[in-house]
């Protein structure tokens, strides 16, 4: 079992921090991460480059000074960023990670909708880095469609495909089989991905699941730091592979460290089960709402339950943040 | 007065729409459907419907020396480039474009009436469906608004009405709808554009976002319904679903959905129907008959 752990901490967690993440912080973070045994720290707006908007959160850092704060510091670890066609275009925001430097991309769109990610793949593919596709909300997809959006990704230049549970809302044995149909639907040599949220309490489950089921890579955060629940906790992870002799003792202390790291600076912060984010899991919608959730509500005087509820049965996508404004205001007049 | 002559290039779902559309209106006579493929499925549709049919492109359609007033181009940006240079040079026609080419005057119709009448130009861009449907939004709302710092649309559609050429250039949909955006608001601007596959299909909706020094809900609000019924004289299924909102101090959002009028597309193809609809109304005012 070789696993590659990809920490998310600095972009994922940027939701939880309502995109409040500073360069000074991104370096603080990665000196300490630069010596750990994750094999990337990915850094950004939670919805990769270019999406600071009213729409999902205005981030307090320009991409670029993330970035570069990031790339200074990293001098062991590899550098990875978040891509969403549809909110990054390549001329303005991707073009500003290749000046910089990344040491790995990752193109992502709903899990039904991977075509969108194609020009920016074949892109990145032509200039000789190394690409990953994601795919968003993969509950959304049945078994055969993600198996077969999985092979476009790859079509398109992918060496790596990451399932995303964006709403927490997997179970173990669910993981474990989609790992395996994505294993069954790819090459050899392609490096399938795991990402985990916690809304329902799975998500070191999940992880483990997917890891026994042939996924090389694992998404995990420090201290769980992420939207909705927050994901998997890398110190959880650490502390497994160090169990199952996979990593070194010293190896589990960096990711304490880590952790330790984001629990003092982000207090205020960290990501926790709740009753929403069990709703939210359940309704099988998008963890990154909650924001909004929670804004909508209180400006409309709506149970949260009631939006997510119709969150769900709107079958909204990540990205249609808007729309929560909208179902708080048709359930105000009801 | 004779009714203008048209041409159309392109006869699939775009094409074929405007035709039904322009048949059902018989404000303009339809000289041709041109398409490139004798056997295309819209070609035959439209020539049982009694519309002359092309199948050997422009260079045919040119070949016959029927002179047209103006033409619409739902083929494609690298063949409208193509296009362009033979109806610059060899008629007096203009083009009204539906691809993304981005080589003629962006314009929003209901917005820029004078631009298009006194602009001297002869080729005309619609933008996207994010401008077209925001554009709107955007003018009513800066109209009442104090200093704008920035503006931002977003727009989700159902995967169903995206085609493949929108699916292989988000990028440029962003790029295009974000200079319409800027032009109109006079700020710094940005758009996102979201496919949901969600079944039965989703309506497109539009949502705008401005932070300004002040706005005067009330009155945003009044602006935005009056523009509103304008827009949906044309385009019945553009409704309003948020009015002005302050959610945040100086951010003030409000959201449109786009119904179709199911001519041909389907009815939750409500981000083709605005095109199409812009498309006739820029040809009626370069014809003199806009109301």
């Amino acid at each position: 079992m070789k696993i590659d752990i990809h920490d998310v901490t600095l972009r994922d967690g940027n939701h939880a921090l309502r995109h409040s993440l500073q360069a000074s912080q991104v370096s603080e973070y990665c000196k300490i991460a630069n010596d750990s045994v994750a094999e990337v720290i990915e850094v950004g707006h939670g919805n990769g480059l270019g999406a600071s908007s009213y729409l999902v959160g205005k981030s307090s850092a320009l991409d670029y000074d993330l970035l570069s704060a990031a790339r200074e510091s990293l001098t062991h670890r590899k550098l990875g960023v978040h891509i969403i066609p549809g909110f990054a275009t390549f001329r303005r925001d991707v073009s500003v990670a290749l000046d910089i430097g990344i040491d790995l991309y990752r193109v992502a769109s709903h899990v039904t909708e991977a075509d969108v990610c194609a020009p920016h793949i074949e892109k990145l593919a032509d200039r000789q880095v190394i690409v990953h596709g994601v795919l968003m909300m993969s509950h959304m997809a049945e078994l055969t469609q993600l198996a077969a959006e999985a092979r476009k990704l790859v079509g398109y230049g992918a060496v790596g495909v990451i399932i995303m549970d964006s709403a927490g809302t997997y179970r173990p044995e669910t993981v474990s089989q989609r790992v395996q149909v994505l294993r069954d639907a790819l090459p050899e040599k392609i490096m399938i991905g795991f990402h985990a949220h916690n809304n329902l309490g799975f998500g070191l489950a999940n992880a483990v699941a997917a890891a026994r089921a042939g996924a090389d890579i694992l998404d995990g955060s420090s201290a769980g730091l992420g939207a909705g629940a927050g994901n998997v906790h890398l110190e959880l992870l650490g502390a497994w592979l160090n169990q199952e002799g996979e990593i070194r003792s010293s190896d589990f202390e960096k990711f304490m460290q880590m952790a330790e790291y984001v629990e003092a600076t982000f207090t205020d912060y960290l990501p926790k089960i709740s009753s929403q984010s069990v709703r939210s899991g359940l309704a099988g919608a998008f963890s990154g709402y909650s924001p909004q959730v929670k804004m909508a509500s209180l400006a409309h005087s709506i149970p949260a339950q009631d939006i997510w509820s119709e969150v769900a049965r709107r079958k909204l996508v990540a990205g249609q943040e808007s729309v929560i404004w909208e179902i708080a205001q048709d359930l105000a007049n009801l | 007065m004779s009714k203008p002559t048209i041409a159309i290039l392109g006869s699939g779902n775009i094409g074929v729409d405007l035709a039904e559309r322009i048949l059902h209106d018989s404000e303009f006579k339809i000289a041709a459907l041109i398409g490139r493929r004798s056997d295309s499925p819209g070609l035959q549709r439209m020539a049982d419907k009694g519309v002359s049919t092309f199948a050997g492109g422009l260079e045919e359609f040119l070949d016959q020396g029927v002179s047209v007033d103006g033409f619409f181009d739902a083929t494609s940006a690298f063949d409208h480039v193509r296009h362009w240079q033979r109806i610059e040079t060899e008629t007096e026609a203009w083009a009204i474009d539906l691809t993304p080419s981005r080589i003629g005057l962006e314009v929003i119709p209901i917005l820029d009436k004078s631009v298009i009448q006194t602009g001297n130009k002869r080729n005309f861009n619609m933008v996207t469906c994010g401008g077209q449907s925001s554009s709107p939004i955007v003018a009513a709302m800066c109209a009442g608004s104090g200093e704008i710092a920035s503006v931002e649309i977003s727009s989700s559609i159902a995967s169903d009405s995206a085609g493949p050429a929108t699916r292989k250039n988000l990028d440029h949909y962003i790029e295009a709808t974000e200079a319409t955006a800027a032009r109109l608001a006079g700020a710094p601007s940005k758009a996102i554009l979201v496919l949901n596959p969600a079944l039965p299909q989703v309506m497109m909706r539009t949502s705008v976002t401005i932070e300004a020094s002040s706005m005067d809900i009330k009155a945003a609000e009044k602006n935005v319904i009056e523009m509103i019924n304008r827009v949906s004289a044309d385009v019945p299924g553009y409704k309003l679903v948020l009015p002005p909102t302050e959610i945040a101090k100086n951010v003030f959002l409000s959201t449109v959905s786009v119904e179709g009028a199911g001519y041909y597309l389907p009815n939750y193809s409500g981000n083709l129907d605005i095109i199409n609809a812009a498309a006739i109304q820029t040809a009626r005012i370069l014809c003199g008959m806009s109301k």
